[in-house]
C-alpha cells in the first residue's frame, strides 16, 4: 500500500542520516551513562550520620530551579533534621553570616539561574565555607554540586540535541563529541558523586534505572520535531504537493508520514532499551511484555503529537519554536531533568500534562514489579495523547 | 480530453485568475503561454486538484476533478514547475517512489523505469543520488517521474525554466515525442518560442485571463496587416513618438529601453517616413529592422507589454 511507501521512504532517510542516528540512538545512552553513574550518591537515600549544619542561603534566581535546590534538595525529608536554612537577603549578608559564625556554609544562588540552566548556558552556584567546619561545608558543597551539575548536563545536552535536530545544515561531529567528553569528565571527577545524604526517593530505582528511563521518556520526545521537520521538509522541497497530485487520499499520505515516525521511534525505544541493559546492566523489571506495551503507545503518542505539531506549523522555523519550547518545558517538567520525587506536589500536578511523565512514571513502576491493572491509566493516557493528536492534525492538514 | 470552464482563484484580495474557459481535444499539443505571474500555475494547480478553485469546473474525459479527484489523477501526469524530487534518493529510487505512488507494482515499476530512464537520457546514473545531480539532469528527472504510469494527459509547468539549451532541446524533442504517441499534453512556458514550435494550440495568459486563444496560424493571422517595425535610436524622445504617430498607416508604437516597435499595416513602406521622423528630431538611427508577425507581437499589440523583458 501506499502508506507503507512512504513510511518506509522516511525509515529510509532516518536510518541514513549520521546526524540522526548520533542524537537520536546514540546521545540517550551515552547520557544515561554519565548521569547513571555519576549521580548514585542523591538518589540512594542511606542515612547517614551527618552533622547537623546551619546554611545561609541568598536566592536571587525567581526561576523553579533555584527553589527546588533549597526547598526539596536541601530540606528534603532526609536533609532537613540536620540542615537548617536560613535565609539571607542577599548574597553579601549570607558570606557575612559565615564570616560572623552565624552559619556554617552559604549558598548563593544567582539571578536567572533557572533561565541560564534551561538554556544549557553555565550559571553558578557559589558555595562559602566558614574554614574552621570545612567538613560540614564540603558535604553541602557536594550536594550543591551534583545537584547543579545534573541539571546541567541534562540541560545542556537538551538545548545541544534540540539546536541540532533543527539545524538544516550537517552537525559537525568533532565540536559535539568534545563537549560531551569533557562533561563525562567534570561529572566523573565530581566529589559530589561520593556523597550520600541526598533527597530519598519515592521509589527505591537506582539512579542508572532512572536515569534510564527519563532519557527515553525525554529522547522520544524528539520525535516530534523529527516527524514534524520531516513534513515541513515535503512541503518546502515541493514533494508534498506532488504526493498530493497523486492518486492518493490525503489521508493515506499522513498516515505514511506517521508511520514513518511511529517506526523511528519504535527502533529507538528498542534500541536504547536492549543497549542499556546489556551494555549497563539496567534492570527493566521482570516483565518485557510491559516495557514492550508501553514503548509501543508511548511511541504511538509521540508520532501522533508529531502530526499535530506540523500541522499547527506554517514553515520549518515555526516546529523549532512551537516544538523546542515544548520539548524543553515537558523535559523539564516532565521528570526527566530533576528526579520526580524531588518535585514539590504542586508542580507533581503540571507533570501530568506532559506525556513524558506518562512514560517514565510506568517504566520505574514496571522496573519495581507492577500489575498490569497499574498500567492501564498511563497506557490510555498516552494513547489518548496519541490519537486525539494524530486525529487533530490529519485534519487540519488535510484542510490546508 | 480536458474541459475548463469559468475557473477563478484569489488569494487574499488578489485575483490570481479570472474565469478562464479553455478546452483541450484528445491527443493535442496545447500551448499555455504567458508572462510571469500571469496564473498559469495556478489554473494547473486547479487542473490536477491541488487547489480548489472559487468558482467554475475542471473535467477531465467527462469527471469533475473535485467530484472523483482520485480517478482523475490516474489519468495524469505532472510537471511541477520547480523540481520536487527526493535530494537523497538515487534517480532510479525516484521513479521507482513515484511510479509506485501512481499504482504501479514494484515489479512493473522496476520495468517502466528502465524505459523512462532510458527516454530522459540517463539510464547510466540511475544509481546516483539526486543530490548530486545538475539543474538540467534534475529537469528531466522530474518529467520522467509524471511520465511512468504512462499518464493520457500530461501537464508540464514550464518544464525548461532556467536549464541548458542542450537539455532544452532534449527536453523538446522528449515532448514531440510524447505527443506522437498520443498522449494529450499541456505545455506551459513564457518562452514564446516553445510554445510556438510545440504547440498545436495555444492560450495566451496575462494577468489571470486568456487574452488570445487558437491554432498558430489563427492567432498570427490576427496581425495580418498589422506587421511591426523595431526601431533603435540613441536617444528616445516624447516629441519623436508623438511624431512617428502622425506617419499615416502606424497604429501603435510602443517605447523600449533603447528605441520604439512601430506597428503598421505595411511598415515596409514606412521605412522612409520613419527615418525622417528621426532626422526631424535630430535623433541618430542604430538601426531598423521590419519584424515577420509572432506571438510575442501580439502580446504586445494587446498588452501594450513584452511577453519578458
Ligand atoms: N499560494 C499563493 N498565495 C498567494 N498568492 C499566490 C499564490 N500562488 C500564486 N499566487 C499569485 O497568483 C498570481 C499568479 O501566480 P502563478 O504562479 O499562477 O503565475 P505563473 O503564470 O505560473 O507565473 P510564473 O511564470 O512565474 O510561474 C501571482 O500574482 C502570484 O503572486
Ligand atoms: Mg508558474
Amino acid at each position: 500500500m501506499k502508506m507503507w511507501l512512504i513510511a518506509w521512504k522516511d525509515i529510509r532517510h532516518y536510518l541514513a542520516d549520521k546526524k540522526t542516528l548520533l542524537l537520536m540512538l546514540l546521545m540517550p545512552v551515552i547520557l544515561t551513562a554519565i548521569l547513571g553513574s555519576a549521580l548514585k550518591g542523591i538518589m540512594n537515600g542511606e542515612a547517614q550520620s551527618f552533622p547537623e549544619t546551619t546554611v545561609a542561603v541568598s536566592n536571587e534566581d525567581t526561576g523553579t530551579i533555584g527553589k527546588m535546590l533549597v526547598d526539596d534538595v536541601l530540606q528534603s525529608e532526609s536533609l532537613k533534621e540536620k540542615i537548617h536554612v536560613k535565609t539571607a537577603s542577599s548574597a553579601v549578608e549570607a558570606e557575612k553570616w559565615v564570616k560572623e559564625k552565624a552559619a556554617d556554609v552559604a549558598v548563593i544562588i544567582p539571578a536567572r539561574y533557572s533561565h541560564t540552566a534551561e538554556e544549557g548556558e553555565k550559571g553558578k552556584i557559589r558555595v562559602v565555607i566558614d574554614e574552621t567546619k570545612s567538613t560540614r561545608g564540603m558535604i553541602v558543597e557536594s550536594i550543591v554540586t551534583s545537584f547543579a551539575s545534573r541539571v546541567d548536563v541534562v540541560g545542556r545536552t537538551l538545548q545541544m540535541v534540540l539546536s541540532d535536530i533543527g539545524a538544516t545544515q550537517p552537525m559537525s561531529m568533532e565540536t559535539i563529541v568534545p563537549e560531551v567528553m569533557k562533561d563525562i569528565e567534570r561529572i566523573a571527577n565530581d566529589p559530589g558523586t561520593e556523597v550520600t545524604g541526598g533527597a530519598a526517593g519515592k521509589k527505591a530505582a537506582t539512579a542508572m534505572q532512572y536515569y534510564a528511563a527519563a532519557m527515553l521518556a525525554m529522547f522520544l520526545l524528539f520525535n516530534l520535531i523529527q516527524g514534524a521537520k520531516s513534513i515541513l521538509d515535503e512541503q518546502s522541497q515541493d514533494t508534498l504537493p506532488r504526493l498530493w497530485t497523486t492518486p492518493t487520499s490525503k489521508g493515506s499520505i499522513i498516515l505514511g508520514k506517521f508511520f514513518g515516525v511511529l517506526a523511528f521511534a519504535l527502533t529507538q525505544f528498542l534500541i536504547f532499551v536492549v543497549a542499556t541493559h546489556y551494555m549497563f546492566g539496567v534492570d527493566w523489571g521482570n516483565n518485557p511484555l510491559q516495557v514492550a506495551v508501553l514503548g509501543i503507545i508511548y511511541s504511538f503518542a509521540v508520532s501522533g503529537m508529531s502530526i499535530l505539531l506540523a500541522s499547527l506549523s506554517r514553515r520549518e522555523q515555526d516546529v523549532d519554536t512551537i516544538g523546542v519550547m515544548g520539548i524543553q518545558v515537558m523535559a523539564i517538567i516532565g521528570g526527566s531533568m530533576v528526579p520526580l520525587a524531588i518535585f514539590p506536589d504542586a508542580m507533581l500536578y503540571i507533570s501530568k500534562l506532559t506525556p513524558n511523565y506518562w512514560a517514565l512514571n510506568p517504566l520505574l513502576d514496571i522496573m519495581m514489579g507492577v500489575e498490569w491493572q497499574a498500567l492501564l491509566l498511563p497506557n490510555l493516557i498516552l494513547f489518548a495523547f496519541g490519537a486525539i493528536s494524530l486525529v487533530v492534525g490529519t485534519w487540519r492538514l488535510r484542510a490546508r | 480530453m480536458l474541459q475548463i470552464t469559468d475557473l477563478s482563484k484569489s488569494f487574499g484580495n488578489r485575483m490570481a485568475v479570472k474565469g478562464v474557459s479553455f478546452h483541450v481535444k484528445r491527443g493535442e499539443l496545447f500551448g499555455l503561454l504567458g508572462p510571469n505571474g500571469a496564473g498559469k500555475s495556478t489554473v494547473i494547480s486547479m487542473i490536477c486538484g491541488l487547489l480548489q478553485p472559487d468558482q467554475g469546473d475542471v473535467l477531465v474525459d467527462g469527471l469533475s476533478v473535485q467530484k472523483q479527484p482520485v480517478k482523475v489523477k490516474e489519468k495524469i501526469g505532472v510537471v511541477p514547475q520547480d523540481i520536487a524530487l527526493y535530494g537523497d534518493m538515487s534517480a532510479l529510487d525516484n521513479l521507482l517512489f513515484w511510479g509506485q505512488m501512481y499504482g504501479l507494482s514494484r515489479k512493473n515499476a522496476l520495468k517502466k523505469a528502465e524505459d523512462v530512464l532510458e527516454v530522459v537520457g540517463l539510464a547510466d546514473r540511475k544509481k546516483e543520488k539526486l543530490a548530486g545531480f545538475s539543474g538540467g539532469m534534475k529537469r528531466r528527472i522530474n518529467i520522467g517521474a509524471a511520465i511512468m504510469h504512462e499518464p493520457e494527459l500530461l501537464i508540464m509547468d514550464e518544464p525548461t525554466v532556467g536549464i541548458d539549451p542542450q537539455s532544452r532541446n532534449h527536453i523538446l524533442e522528449m515532448v514531440k515525442s510524447f505527443n506522437a504517441k498520443g498522449v494529450t499534453v499541456i505545455y506551459t512556458s513564457h518562452y514564446m518560442e516553445e510554445v510556438e514550435y510545440l504547440c498545436s494550440r495555444i492560450a495566451i495568459m496575462d494577468e489571470g485571463e486568456i487574452i488570445a486563444l487558437g491554432t498558430k496560424e489563427e492567432l498570427v493571422s490576427r496581425l495580418i496587416g498589422v506587421s511591426s517595425m523595431e526601431l533603435k535610436v540613441d536617444r528616445v524622445s516624447e516629441t519623436l513618438v508623438e511624431d512617428i504617430k502622425k506617419i499615416p498607416g502606424v497604429t501603435q508604437v510602443t517605447r523600449e529601453e533603447e528605441g520604439l516597435t512601430i506597428f503598421a499595416e505595411n511598415p515596409k513602406e514606412r521605412l522612409g517616413d520613419v527615418v525622417l521622423a528621426a532626422k526631424g528630431q535630430g535623433v541618430a538611427v542604430t538601426s531598423l529592422e521590419v519584424k515577420e508577425p509572432n506571438l510575442e507581437t501580439l502580446f504586445l499589440t494587446i498588452t501594450g507589454r513584452k511577453l519578458r523583458d
